[in-house]
């Protein structure tokens, strides 16, 4: 297997594509670039409306009901009738919001996530290999800077509505954002270390080579997946949109398709975060760890991988309660910063000491993490006092007996 | 109210004031928010408006009345149903505890009209009463996980209620104001198959509790939001007059079922479930376990449960001699009373007063609140379990 697969797609677009569509007509970008925007686009479009359909029925099976079931088969024609809804929704505004920047803001919050797609390696289809819209080389870097500009859009979106909720929702997400960049960037430091590269096709390539990234860098991927779900205000640290507290936070105000648009985002980024962890931990389109089954469907394993990590974040998001603020700031600066770090440090070892020394050291650090997490549980199982049965003697009847 | 900056209980990420005199005279204000009637998580119309220092509430002000429906004075205008026409009225204010309601209600007009009341009656009062307990305890689990944050608590305490809104709409034909007891006893006997559908619902009852506890008992996050937020001492319990499983999560055993043992609960074997520290997971727990303790009770209430009539000697238009009554029982939010006056004459109850305990609960909520985080707020006020009507009435 050659070390470098080439990178086709659309920026070395095959031989048998017509020049028409590889000539350059704007600012460099030729035709199949725009057809590329285009139907990713619409993928997404129809994808999160499949997201949409199965999140509700993963919810309704943990939640002991059927989830949608009366729109075509088993609800599967819910998610476009709830287009449908929301399309035809009336477009309310706030007389007090600040027209322009509220309007704008959906489409600030969608763009980021919609760009982070263009880097995801997808993996080969027939004879497109290794399909990637822009294999950019610092990857890495792009997919740090990128998504953390839907902070602005929320911002936005909080402060034109004029609602005290969305202020308080937005100041929230962006606090949560800031946080949270940084135990990811320490996180994919590990994997840019250990994959001597920041393109995100190479990382695939290393981990097809030796091992996935999530045996190899177990803490990483625990600090990624929880960041990446902190980021996107998912729950458990959907505090941003907290329902039961601050109403939907910077959404308070938006109706119709604005607020659909902002739910549009929301399950793109899920989408997008699985599809992220599934090309930097888990292998890309690799069928099984050093199993190179059928490449020319790398397309479906690295479909299936990133639906099973969509499955667990919606999992996590009907079984859990919600963090505190205070608490979600605790777990970004003092847990899984510090594990980033001793993550980074490890991926580091390996580089300079080989593979005996890294594998010591990370189960050392496995079992001293382990030993942490007990002593953390045992500090708060015990429930100090806790409650007891107390027997309250009857008046006029014997004592009762202890239960 | 103005933010001492230097102080350092509260912790915002604010620049020093020196920063605030430089740059353009920045000022820290405080944010007054309104939080209801219409919010999510305040249990009905319930308002608070919230001074917040960044995140921390500063000041707490509640607002009631949004749901004010005169519930007493339209309960002594009775005109064909005469006394009864209070318990229709009164199984509309706390919705979710009627079955105790009304039994208190029977018990404290019976002893006004020195009432007999079969001992089958009282068995079946006290059945139903529990099973109101049950479902109310678990509302309030369903309410507090989404208070919490997590969504599927409520369904898992839907499917529970869901047994017993059948049941109850099986004994008394209605599935949430049944308006069943009946001054001397019931309006009808229970169904055939009475037994047994309560023991399955007993037997769904203990399920649903271990559920319940898998689900959100031993949760790291649910434990780190609630333990040790809200708390509410013994003595500043005792102060405001807060009952319940308010008042027991304090440490202080006080059931009225009983320190005052009304109708048949001398006869149960039962604990009473106490806490130690006051805080929102005791208050939770509390109403888990007494889940159990209420199924332990209607388990040997079904075993007793004797043969006979379900109606006293009562007449059908009843006239209490002059006198008022007072009759407190435990029902699922604390300690409820009756208060009746009749003036002998009329067939209509003179005045009829409740003591509501969801109204008292509620003057803790300043002392839950002030200085926690807004999330907190809404945690120490779902672990009051208020509910509104009841409240307001």
């Amino acid at each position: 297997m050659s070390t470098e697969t080439p990178a086709a797609a659309l920026l070395d677009p095959p031989s048998w594509m017509p020049g028409v569509l590889i000539a350059p007509i704007i600012g460099g970008f030729s035709l199949a670039d725009f057809l590329g925007l285009f139907a990713l686009l619409n993928f997404i479009l129809f994808f999160v409306m499949f997201e949409i359909w199965l999140e509700r029925k993963v919810a309704g099976h943990i939640q002991l009901r059927r989830g949608p079931l009366h729109v075509g088969p088993h609800g599967a024609l819910q998610s476009p009738a709830d287009v449908l809804k929301l399309l035809t929704k009336e477009d309310l505004m706030p007389a007090i919001a600040d027209r322009r920047i509220f309007r704008i803001a959906p489409y600030l919050v969608f763009v980021p996530v919609f760009l982070t797609f263009l880097i995801i390696p997808w993996g080969g289809l027939g004879p497109l290999q290794n399909i990637v819209l822009r294999p950019f080389d610092l990857a890495l870097v792009y997919l740090v800077a990128i998504p953390a500009l839907q902070a602005i859009g929320i911002v936005m979106a909080g402060w034109s509505s004029g609602n005290k909720y969305a202020l308080l929702g937005s100041a929230r997400f962006v606090a949560q954002l800031i946080s949270y960049e940084l135990p990811m960037v320490v996180s994919l430091l590990g994997v840019a270390v250990m994959a001597e590269s920041l393109s995100l096709t190479r990382v695939v390539d290393v981990q097809r080579e030796t091992l996935w990234f999530i045996f190899l860098q177990p803490i990483g991927f625990v600090i990624f997946f929880i960041a990446s779900m902190a980021e996107m205000s998912r729950t458990p640290f959907d505090i941003a949109i907290a329902e039961s507290e601050i109403v939907g936070g910077p959404f308070i105000e938006y109706s119709g398709m604005r607020w659909g648009i902002f739910f549009l985002a929301e399950f793109a980024a899920v989408f997008l975060n699985a599809a992220l962890a599934v090309a930097l931990f888990m292998g890309g389109w690799q069928f099984l760890p050093g199993l190179d089954l059928l490449p020319e469907l790398g397309v479906f394993w690295f479909f299936g991988k990133t639906m099973t990590l969509i499955v667990v974040i919606q999992w996590a998001r009907f079984t859990l309660p919600r963090l505190r603020i205070d608490q979600l700031m605790d777990l970004a600066w003092k847990a899984l910063l510090p594990a980033g770090f001793v993550n980074l440090i490890l991926s580091a070892v390996y580089q300079m000491y080989g593979f005996l020394p890294f594998a010591i050291g990370l189960g050392l650090t496995l079992v001293g993490l382990a030993l942490l997490l007990l002593a953390y549980r045992n500090q708060r199982r015990p429930i100090p006092g806790g409650i007891q049965l107390v027997s309250v003697a009857r008046p006029s009847a014997e004592p009762a007996a202890m239960g | 109210m103005a933010i001492d900056i230097s102080d350092p209980s509260i912790d915002t990420l604010a620049p020093t004031e020196s920063q605030i005199v430089e740059e353009r005279n920045l000022e820290t204000v405080e944010m007054t928010i309104n939080m209801g009637p219409q919010h999510p998580s305040t249990h009905g119309v319930f308002r608070m408006v919230l001074a917040l220092a960044g995140e921390r509430v500063q000041q707490v002000e509640p607002f009631i009345g949004y749901l004010h429906r005169g519930a007493e004075k339209l309960g002594e205008a009775g005109d064909v149903e005469g006394y009864r026409k209070a318990v229709i009225w009164l199984d509309r204010t706390d919705y979710l505890s009627v079955w105790p309601n009304e039994h208190c209600y029977m018990l404290c007009l019976e002893k006004l009209a020195g009432l007999q009341v079969p001992e089958r009656a009282e068995y079946i009062r006290v059945i139903l009463s529990e099973l109101g307990r049950i479902n109310s305890h678990a509302m309030f689990y369903g309410a507090f996980g989404a208070d919490a944050g997590a969504t599927t608590p409520f369904m898992y305490a839907f499917a529970l209620r869901e047994e017993l809104y059948s049941l109850f709409e099986a004994v008394g034909g209605q599935r949430m104001f049944p308006n069943y007891f009946r001054p001397g006893g019931l309006r009808e006997d229970v169904p055939a198959d009475f037994v047994a559908r309560v023991g399955h619902v007993v037997d769904t009852g203990y399920r649903a509790c271990d559920e319940f506890d898998r689900l959100l008992s031993g949760n790291e996050i649910f434990l780190a939001r609630t333990q040790g937020i809200g708390v509410v001492s013994a003595e500043r319990a005792i102060d405001l007059g807060l009952s319940g499983p308010v008042l027991r999560a304090a440490g202080m055993p006080l059931d009225v079922r009983r320190v005052e043992p009304y109708s048949l609960y001398d006869r149960f074997d039962f604990d009473v479930p106490v806490g130690t520290r006051g805080d929102c997971y005791e208050r939770y727990l509390i109403r888990l376990q007494e889940i159990r303790q209420s199924l332990g009770i209607v388990e040997q209430a079904i075993r007793d449960l004797p043969a006979g009539p379900i109606m006293g000697n009562a007449p059908k238009a009843l006239r209490p001699p002059k006198g008022d009554a007072y009759q407190r029982i435990e029902n699922a939010r604390g300690d409820f009373g009756v208060y009746i006056v009749s003036d002998g004459r009329s067939a209509a109850p003179y005045r009829v007063k409740y003591r509501s305990p969801c109204f008292v609960n509620l003057q803790g909520l300043n002392d839950m609140v002030v200085g926690a985080y807004v999330a907190d707020a809404v945690l120490a006020l779902g672990s009051i379990d208020i509910v509104l009507g009841e409240v307001d009435r």
